[in-house]
């Protein structure tokens, strides 16, 4: 009888990548491409019943052999598997008689259908077989989720990378507020000085111009914080610049203290805004002299070095400028050094070592570090900075701010001011002074209260923000020791309204100064009106 | 394109220039993480934007910036998790350029809008092979170039690719690529 259809081997190897057949002995006679380049041993003369058995258990026993199972299915729709013995391969089709024997028509079935370590490839498998799409998918499949995992990672990390940004925007944000404010002060300060005065005119003037440019730089800093301006810092000399704000420096220090400075580090450059410099050094001298009740000398010295602030600091190809400030001032404890700079405690605007921290906070974000070590007297503070080249053009100097004497019209109020910058400070009792007032200084809460000790007070004019002790807890003390006392409250932030009581004054600062003047002035009156009565 | 050619694009330019160069390259390609989902589909101007813009980060002309990121994108397929997929396709040349069609008809089920090109190995000689490439686009010649040196450098053979001849019209490109291989 005719065969209804006549395949060539080559059409068989198409359809049946793994087709093999064999004689009636079930000894191997031809096979499909798949064995090409496998070590399966299904070659010629091989016997498939040594090759494949019918079960994955290759030693089970009860197992059909495969001798009486392939009659048994010829030309039956009855599917074989068949599992090689020498690889992990599963074989699957249907058996048709030929001529001469069996002609097994089998095609690989995944394991699994996980591509990974089956050493399968696209053309072990028929066009037409779904498995090559299926397996394709699943791999996909794997991948995204892959993909979605690491992706997920990802976010958490860029999410943990975006809140410490945040913080460490925020902290630098209330820096450079702080820092503004000072020179707001300072400017508002001389900007009187200037209307009132003829003689000391040139002084104000350079006061105003350094601080103006201060504030300038100050902005370009934020700007650059805050990716508004792309501005990339040009090194500038380290020792020039100190040298030429030395005296800038100074203003920041009461007539009972000298400051020095020893400049080692030649004409070494580093890649930092030279406003971020003066004002990290006036707030580390500012601290300095909060810890120096009674005076005493102050040393700014410079270095280089090839040693990093530590191990894990980043590499500086150009090695490291040392800045270290130190003071004679009375000793510090090793676990009130420890706190200074402890990162934990870096999300309170109102530590007693705000300055320190943003000496440090300024110090990492150029890739170095400060540290600060207590000394039998007084204390060192290290700051390690990358050097960023070589440089030689000189500063230009800043005059010094200095106090000078104004005509006063006479009040009696007395006004005990706290504020503990002593820039701010200084510009307020000055202010005050001039518009009449007895004006009485205090650094802190407990200068405040030492005062109060000692003097009666018409008005407590405080800062809030203050090491320590707040504002707010040393008005509501001292108001309970004094309830006729007027309270006014100046600050940057705005404190929690439920501490405040409704009679106290509330300033916004930088400070507005004919709203400063109206307020002591109501204030005073309400006072006066009290006493009266 | 799809995504995973921009997620191969990212990590081509943090190997190169740094995590922050890309960020400006997306920047200025207004590009987020929503485009580069490796299976989904994106306007080809999108993809072009961003070779474009990587191109002039590199300093290279677009065209080489087009051949290195084929390179790279063989490299990057296979480590990245989809590996295994082109490991299936094939673990030598011959094999490889032969699947890659089966390969493409199995990944556009799951990407419907993709728009895969199509390669035909048209004559085989064991110094030479000649490949149609058909695609719907136009201007990809060098990456293609890229690719089939990439696959080269993948499958450790050495060799010169070159445009054998090239015809371009509104339908699309067809271009056979001679590879000429460094074998004895």
């Amino acid at each position: 009888m005719k065969p209804a259809v006549t395949i060539r081997e080559s059409q068989l190897g198409a359809l049946f990548r793994a087709y093999i057949k064999v004689d009636a002995a079930l000894v191997v006679m031809t096979v499909g491409p798949f064995y090409l380049n496998r070590d399966t041993a299904v070659v010629p003369g091989a016997s498939i019943a040594e090759l494949f058995s019918l079960r994955q258990d290759r030693d089970d026993e009860i197992a059909t052999p495969l001798e009486t199972a392939i009659p048994a299915m010829a030309d039956t729709p009855e599917r074989l598997e068949l599992f090689c013995k020498r690889k992990n391969i599963r074989l699957a089709g249907i058996v048709f008689s030929t001529d001469d024997g069996y002609l097994l028509a089998l095609n690989i079935v995944p394991e699994d259908f996980i591509i990974e370590g089956q050493g399968l490839h696209i053309s072990d498998f028929s066009q037409i077989d779904a498995s090559v799409p299926a397996l394709t998918l699943i791999g996909m499949q794997r991948a995204l989720l892959a993909e979605a995992r690491q992706a997920a990672i990802d976010l958490a990390n860029a999410q943990s990378e975006a809140l410490e940004l945040l913080d460490r925007t925020q902290r630098l944000g209330r820096y450079i507020v702080h820092d503004l404010t000072n020179y707001l002060s300072i400017i508002r300060l001389n900007v009187a000085n200037l209307a009132r005065s003829g003689g000391s005119a040139e002084t104000s003037r350079a006061a105003i111009e350094a601080a103006t440019r201060h504030v300038g730089d100050l902005v370009l800093s934020l700007e650059r914080l805050t990716g508004h301006r792309d501005v990339e810092a040009t090194p500038i000399p380290l020792d020039q610049t100190i040298r030429s704000n030395l005296a800038f420096l100074a203003a920041a220090l009461p007539s009972d203290f000298t400051l020095d400075f020893i400049g080692g580090a030649g004409q070494a450059a580093v890649r930092v805004g030279r406003t971020e410099l003066v004002t990290m050094l006036t707030n580390v001298i500012v601290h300095a002299r909060g810890a120096m009740p009674d005076g005493g000398s102050i040393t700014i010295s410079t270095y280089r070095s090839d040693v990093g602030p530590d191990a894990d600091a980043p590499v500086s190809e150009g090695g490291w400028i040392v800045i270290k400030v130190i003071h004679d001032g009375p000793a510090m404890d090793e676990q009130t050094v420890r706190l200074m700079l402890d990162p934990q405690a870096l999300a309170r605007p109102d530590g007693a070592d705000f300055p320190l921290r943003s000496a440090r906070t300024w110090a990492r974000s150029i890739g170095g570090d400060a540290r600060i070590t207590a000394l039998p007297t007084g204390t060192d503070i290290c700051i390690h900075l990358p050097i960023a080249g070589e440089a030689g053009a000189e500063e230009p100097h800043i005059a010094p701010v200095a106090a000078v004497a104004r005509p006063r019209v006479v009040r009696t109020a007395r006004v005990l001011v706290v504020e503990d910058e002593v820039h701010a400070l200084d510009a307020v009792v000055e202010i005050l002074r001039m518009e009449g007032y007895v004006a009485t200084p205090a650094l802190n809460a407990a200068e405040a209260i030492e005062a109060l000790s000692g003097s009666e007070f018409d008005i407590l004019l405080t800062d809030v923000v203050m090491p320590e002790r707040s504002g707010v807890e040393l008005a509501h003390e001292v108001e309970a020791q004094n309830p006729s006392i007027g309270i006014i409250l100046m600050s940057g932030y705005f404190p929690d309204e439920s501490l405040l009581k409704p009679h106290w004054h509330m300033l916004r600062k930088p400070l507005d100064l004919s709203l400063l003047s109206q307020t002591l002035a109501a204030s005073h009156a309400k006072r006066a009106d009290i006493t009266a009565s | 394109m799809y995504g995973m050619a921009h997620r191969a694009l990212r990590q081509m330019m943090h190997d190169r220039l740094g995590a922050s160069t890309w960020t400006k390259v997306e920047r200025e390609t207004g590009t987020g993480p929503a485009d580069l989902i490796s299976l989904c589909v994106y306007d080809d101007s999108k993809t072009i934007a961003l070779i474009s813009a990587s191109a002039a980060h590199l300093g290279l002309p677009v065209e080489e910036a087009l051949r290195d990121f084929g390179r790279y994108w063989v490299r990057y397929a296979e480590l990245s998790s989809f590996g295994p997929i082109m490991d299936f396709t094939g673990q030598d040349l011959v094999t490889f350029i032969n699947n890659l069609d089966r390969m493409h008809r199995s990944v556009v089920l799951a990407m419907p809008d993709a728009r895969v090109p199509s390669f035909t190995l048209l004559d085989e000689t064991r110094q030479r092979l000649l490949v149609r490439y058909r695609s719907e686009r136009t201007g990809l010649e060098a990456f293609v170039i890229g690719l089939l040196e990439g696959l080269m450098d993948r499958l450790n053979e050495t060799g010169t690719v070159h445009v054998a001849e090239r015809t371009e019209n509104a339908a699309g490109t067809v271009i056979d690529f001679a590879i000429e291989l460094d074998r004895t």
